[in-house]
């Protein structure tokens, strides 16, 4: 994980997405892996996860940080009802991500808006990239 | 009562998936309840909202569109994993005889379209019988 990809492994995985989609219906009482699917971008200050949460508010999603690894834990609920049609997801599920540096734990954000979770992780201060002076002598 | 209408510009679109961001249109996961008052759609269209989301009536046939593209996370950063898109979202539905076109309606909540379809009010006539 965080190895840069190539954009080719990139579309494989979107298409695994869409397998899981239907072979990981129920998760019963919790999938681990890869889910929810998450989109990670990094800039020189932080790394942005954006999970695909769709139907959860933020009291049923829940992100949690031990050292390096993020772990995200939700549920998603389904009322009882007459299904005709049952495609969505539904279980509790947990993923976990680990950076290859060291995150500034205080200052991480999360936020669910219309089906989405983004989680804003700022990295630490010794993993960002600092210019060394040369002196000459 | 409900049937995948897949369209030809649906079909094209729906496998797509080498193209630019935008072009691709995905084909959202749907649940369906069905109760006396009527059916319910269910459809998870994650990073929609209600200005990017379309639901339209025509000939018998409810179609769902959204756009979830304005969910996109700040420019700047570098994708270094990505496992999906922040794209459209089409699905189509063939729509019974039972339902009250006129008082179907729609809305949005975190990420999920739910497409209200009433029944039409009780259509069930007793017929009297005369005897001569």
């Amino acid at each position: 994980m965080l190895v840069k990809a190539h954009s080719i492994w990139n579309d494989f995985a979107e298409v695994q997405n869409e397998f899981d989609r239907f072979f990981r219906r129920g998760f019963g009482e919790g999938a681990r892996g890869y889910y929810p699917p998450a989109n990670i971008a990094e800039n020189t200050d932080a790394y942005v996860i954006q999970a695909r949460v769709p139907g959860l508010t933020k009291d049923d999603v829940s992100v949690e940080l031990e050292g390096r690894a993020l772990t995200i834990r939700g549920e998603h609920k389904r009322e009882a009802a007459s299904f005709t049609r049952e495609e969505r997801a539904t279980g509790k599920f947990e993923r976990t991500i680990t950076f290859k540096h060291p995150l500034a734990a205080d200052k991480i954000q999360a936020e669910v808006k219309n089906g989405i979770l983004t989680v804003t992780l700022p990295k630490a201060e010794e993993a960002k990239p600092r210019k060394i002076e040369i002196v000459a002598k | 009562m409900f049937g995948l209408q897949k369209k030809a510009v649906e079909n094209e679109a729906g496998t797509q998936t080498t193209a630019t961001e935008n072009s691709v249109t995905y084909v959202p996961a749907v649940d369906v309840t069905e109760n006396e008052t009527g059916y319910t759609i269910f459809a998870d269209v994650p990073g929609a909202d209600k200005d990017s989301v379309d639901v339209t009536y025509e000939d018998g046939v409810v179609t769902l569109k959204a756009n979830s593209a304005s969910a996109k996370q700040v420019e700047g950063a570098q994708a270094i994993h990505r496992e999906f898109r922040l794209a459209g979202y089409e699905r189509a539905f063939r729509v019974g005889d039972d339902v009250d076109v006129d008082k179907i309606n729609a809305e949005i909540a975190n990420g999920v379209l739910k497409v209200s379809l009433p029944r039409k009010a009780s259509a069930k006539k007793v017929i009297s019988v005369s005897a001569k």
